[in-house]
């Protein structure tokens, strides 16, 4: 019994990591439709504001509450200056934002040089659970993803914000003719994804290298889950998520990793052959 | 009968280069104008972007070191150093377009360069057809045997297997690899297992896993079910420190060997690799004069508090027998500089260096553990071993 602890929380974790890094895409290309290839890089600025933070004295949990501040501020910024341009062109907001994650890039490593960023996240050590030592912040990430998804659920389902979103992405004519304001809308749902991607940021840092480049590993895998479980929706995400991550993590103990990734991949092709609208679509 | 075609525009343009032509002979520069003794073109072809980023500045931060010493002291035979800085981006089409563009597009003498193994692979595949020369900075799993490229990093026999005979002898014999899914660590781990073999020693796993891997907690929770008495690990560039960060965090207490460590990985972070084992052919703490020379130079070029590692003093180390070769050869052209690269010594920062007949540099190997502040002290240290490619003599 105790040898299925490690396995199932290391599922758990993989499916925390991708549900963390998919959700503000699941605002942004799920809800809004703008295909965002700068997605990884407000990734990237989240866990680069965590190093800011602890250079200025601050610590992880203080980085924890700016991080979405700044991606949020950012995320804003950005909508008024370049997103709004593109609405309704898939083409322009492709190359758009795979030019803006290109220069996010360049401009972070220029500022903090090529080498991996040194931070200090909690809870270093492992603790006992059953019996079987397990990494005591994959707990904390575990149960902080899964506390940051039901927040985004209830906002989404029962706040005026989530309402006017949802009805000015269902019918933008109708919504402003209920005297919803879509263009306000819009720029506040690309900035909560955008907060939403630079807290995963935070919350990836004590796992992986902090690079200029941290957010590439993350962009493909982003879209494949708001695409498996279903663009549009907020559940789809949690769907999508569990499949692949709880697929992997169960395939990579018992084949090579490289083989479980490239399994995975095909069956989502299969997956979105005979529901082409993901798990659970809107 | 041909119409000539004078405009005014044209003969002002003429007028005015053959006057610059004869300011320039004027200043006593007249050895530029000539193509055959204009400047020599070197290639630095390296990941600058993605996975080896970090490696990728130091190595092409010696590079510019050695060209920049070399121009400030007559250059190679009295011909000024240029160079062209292209970006692989730890890809094989990268390394491909990339050195296709050096040889036949700028047209370079020599290219130099490269990290991540399978970038060796696909630069080669462009350079020893074509029959230019192309020179590896970074320690990697050998077995090449090409007359156009040398290599000055270590190979398996002057990493591996010393290593190896450390580690079974004082850690245990057996171990478990985890590594990235490439040339380098599944051929290493090929080295590895008949070296662990050869001293009774046994490897309980070998895993390997894509580029960007963000989970290695299935791996380390095999690694500690397997029980070995030291984890050996091959994560190439950024995926290495996410390897760390995670071992550390897993609890595990075996000994860490990785022959990817080096002062710069440790200096960017010293908690992860404290106490942590590697095998270099150059650590900053070597200590003679040329290594001293050879740091403060570095420092005051791109700042004293930036490590350097083996892979950045190989390059360096290349650039300087380039120069030798071409200047004993007395031409730039590729056949005469690669016989004569086989003659030529330098006092490197590492010591007194020169290649051996498989075209692969004799190095040094040195076992060192890293301590807290980022630094590696020398543990064992074998001196210089001749590089061995079985079956290899060109």
């Amino acid at each position: 019994m105790s040898a299925y602890i490690p396995y199932f929380l290391n599922s758990l974790t993989l499916i925390s990591i991708l549900l963390l890094v998919s959700m503000g895409m699941a605002i942004i290309f799920g809800l809004m439709n703008v295909v965002n290839l700068a997605h990884g890089e407000f990734i990237t600025i989240g866990a680069f504001t965590l190093v800011v933070v602890e250079r200025v004295g601050g610590n992880f949990w203080l980085a924890l509450i700016v991080a979405p501040v700044v991606g949020y501020i950012f995320g804003l910024i950005l909508e008024r200056v370049l997103i709004r341009r593109v609405y309704g062109n898939a083409l322009h907001a492709l190359l758009m934002t795979w030019g803006l994650s290109l220069i996010l890039q360049q401009v972070i490593q220029l500022i903090f040089t090529a080498n991996p960023q040194s931070i200090k996240g909690p809870f270093p050590g492992a603790i006992s659970i059953f019996g079987e030592n397990y990494p005591a912040y994959r707990l904390f990430l575990i149960c902080f993803a899964l506390a940051v998804f039901v927040v985004t659920v209830l906002v989404f389902k029962k706040t005026k914000f989530g309402l006017d979103l949802r009805a000015s992405i269902q019918s933008p004519e109708m919504a402003s003719v209920m005297g919803v304001n879509p263009a306000k809308i819009n720029a506040h749902a690309f900035a909560s994804g955008a907060a939403l991607a630079a807290l995963a940021g935070v919350l990836l840092a004590p796992l992986t290298a902090v690079t200029a480049y941290m957010g590439l590993n993350y962009l493909a895998r982003s879209f494949f889950v708001v695409l498996i479980g279903g663009a549009g929706s907020i559940s789809g995400v949690a769907a999508g998520s569990v499949l692949i991550g709880g697929l992997e993590t169960f395939l990579s103990y018992q084949i090579p990793v490289t083989v479980a990734q490239a399994a995975v991949l095909i069956l989502a092709i299969v997956i979105l052959r005979f529901r082409p609208k993901g798990i659970l679509p809107a | 009968m041909t119409k000539l075609n004078l405009t005014r525009r044209e003969t002002i343009k003429k007028i005015g280069g053959g006057a610059a032509i004869l300011g320039a002979a004027a200043l006593g520069m007249p050895s530029i104008l000539s193509a055959a003794d204009g400047p020599i073109k070197l290639g630095f072809l390296s990941g600058l972007t993605g996975l080896e980023t970090i490696l990728g500045e130091t190595q092409l931060n010696c590079f510019k070191l050695a060209v920049s010493e070399i121009n400030g002291s007559n250059g190679i035979g009295g011909r000024q150093v240029e160079f062209i800085v292209e970006d692989d981006q730890t890809t094989t089409k990268g390394a491909i377009n990339k050195a296709r563009k050096l040889i036949n597009g700028d047209g370079v003498d020599a290219t130099i360069g490269l990290i991540a193994s399978l970038t060796h692979v696909a630069a080669r595949s462009v350079t020893t057809p074509a029959k230019k020369l192309l020179m590896y900075s970074t320690y990697y799993e050998g077995e090449v045997c090409e007359r156009y490229f040398k290599s000055t990093g270590q190979i398996p026999n002057q990493q591996i297997v010393p290593s190896v005979e450390w580690l079974t002898a004082n850690e245990g014999k057996s171990t478990y690899i985890i590594g990235s899914d490439y040339v380098w660590p599944r051929k290493s781990a090929d080295t590895i297992k008949a070296a662990m073999e050869a001293k009774g020693g046994k490897v309980l796993g070998a895993e390997f896993f894509p580029f960007g891997t963000q989970d290695f907690g299935p791996a380390l929770d095999r690694v500690k079910a397997a029980k070995p008495d030291f984890v050996w690990m091959m994560c190439a560039g950024n995926d290495l420190f996410t390897f760390l960060k995670q071992y550390k965090s897993f609890g595990l207490s075996q000994q860490l060997f990785s022959q990817g460590l080096d002062d710069v990985v440790s200096g960017a972070d010293p908690e992860l690799t404290v106490g942590a084992l590697s095998n270099q052919a150059y650590f900053m703490n070597i200590d003679n004069p040329q290594n001293v020379a050879f740091k403060k130079a570095y420092g005051d070029m791109f700042g004293a508090d930036k490590p350097i590692n083996a892979i950045g003093e190989a390059a360096y180390d290349a650039v300087y027998l380039y120069k030798l070769a071409v200047e004993k050869a007395g031409t730039t052209e590729t056949e005469a500089v690669i016989d004569a690269l086989g003659t030529v010594e330098f006092d490197a920062p590492q010591g007194h260096v020169s290649f051996a007949s498989n075209g692969v540099m004799r190095s040094n190997s040195i076992l060192a553990r890293a301590n807290a502040a980022g630094a590696w002290e020398t543990v064992e240290n074998y001196g210089q071993i001749d590089p061995i490619v079985t079956g290899c003599s060109l």
